[in-house]
């Protein structure tokens, strides 16, 4: 693998994690903000 | 951001949540979406400045380029370490539940920005040092770090009581800090492989300039971004887990009390086949006389 490909296989793995790790805390909370009253869904 | 909670408090009596708007459905709101259309925008110009504008290195030619985004992940790494010992130490002595829940969200993302930093360095390291890994002293306590996240994250899916939990966490999360020394301070005190601080060398100076300084300086405020994004997010998460988890106790123990309560009552009421009510011995003692 040349210099190119470690650089395009860092970027591609940590946008790639960021990424993965963001959808999965997005459908969770959807889901889980289902379970959960109105009233308690107010965190801000 | 969100008001101090305490314990037993919900979020809308700290906040006015009551205010009439709809509950939010997801993790989601205004503020967060706008912070994740800027966290967007900065990728693509961190894409665009990092990998075609920014020039090669001298020495290390294009490979300079996984400087922009292994640099910051470490950088944020340790923020997630900071705050999350942070929280710990407030959660230990004013028993805040927002607080305990910053700490363990900010750890979870900590122990993915620290698992990028090592990925990221063992692939920097083979074309750089001709090996992945080495038992470098930076490299080894940023996966001792690493360990210590998973570590309290482990701690924290222990079955146990909410505040037995909390508290067994915290105390590992006031480590943390500590170690992100021995992992910044590592390439000062030992010898290693690794090469020593390249932006803040020397006080504020730093060794590379141009493009190269500006490329780092806007991963780190895109990195900065994505942070601030997934810890609202994971908040918010660890927020309705508990709820849920509250809820979901709170319906046990008044399932266990009705059926209590089923259970008591036809005794209770009437006599249970074949035995007989019982008697008080004065009154039939005066019956027969």
């Amino acid at each position: 693998m040349n210099q190119w490909g470690y650089v395009i296989a860092c970027w591609v793995i940590v946008l790639g994690v960021l990424a993965a790790y963001a959808a999965i805390i997005v459908v969770r909370g959807r889901a889980l903000s289902r379970q959960v009253p109105p009233e308690d869904r107010r965190w801000m | 951001m969100t008001t101090h909670l305490t314990h037993g408090e919900r979020p809308s009596d700290a906040s006015g949540g009551g205010s009439g708007e709809p509950a939010p459905i997801g993790t989601g709101s205004r503020g967060t979406r706008i912070l994740g259309a800027a966290a967007l925008l900065g990728v693509l110009a961190l894409g665009l400045v990092g990998l075609l504008v920014s020039p090669e290195d001298r020495i290390q030619g294009d490979l300079v380029r996984i400087l922009y985004v292994h640099v910051p992940s470490a950088m944020l790494a340790y923020v997630a370490c900071g705050i999350t010992t942070l929280g710990s130490a407030v959660y230990l002595w004013k028993k805040s539940r927002w607080w305990d829940l910053v700490a363990y969200s900010s750890a979870e993302i900590g122990a993915v920005f620290t698992g990028i930093t090592l990925v990221t360095g063992m692939l920097w390291g083979r074309p750089t040092w001709g090996v992945y890994w080495v038992w470098d002293a930076r490299l080894t306590s940023t996966a001792m770090l690493f360990l210590l996240l998973l570590g309290y994250l482990a701690v924290r899916r222990i079955p146990a009581a909410a505040p037995v939990r909390s508290k067994r966490a915290a105390i590992v999360g006031l480590l943390l800090v500590p170690n992100v020394v021995i992992v910044r301070q590592s390439v000062e005190w030992w010898r290693t492989l690794h090469q020593e601080a390249t932006i803040f060398a020397n006080g504020l100076e730093s060794e590379i300039q141009g493009m190269m300084l500006f490329a780092w300086f806007l991963g780190v405020v895109v990195f900065g971004l994505i942070f601030a994004w997934l810890l609202i997010h994971r908040f918010r998460l660890a927020w309705l887990q508990e709820q849920i988890e509250e809820h979901g106790l709170e319906t046990a123990i008044a399932d266990r009390r009705a059926e209590a309560d089923l259970d008591a009552s036809p005794a209770d009421r009437t006599p249970a086949a074949g035995v007989s009510p019982p008697t008080n011995p004065t009154t039939d003692a005066e019956a027969a006389r």
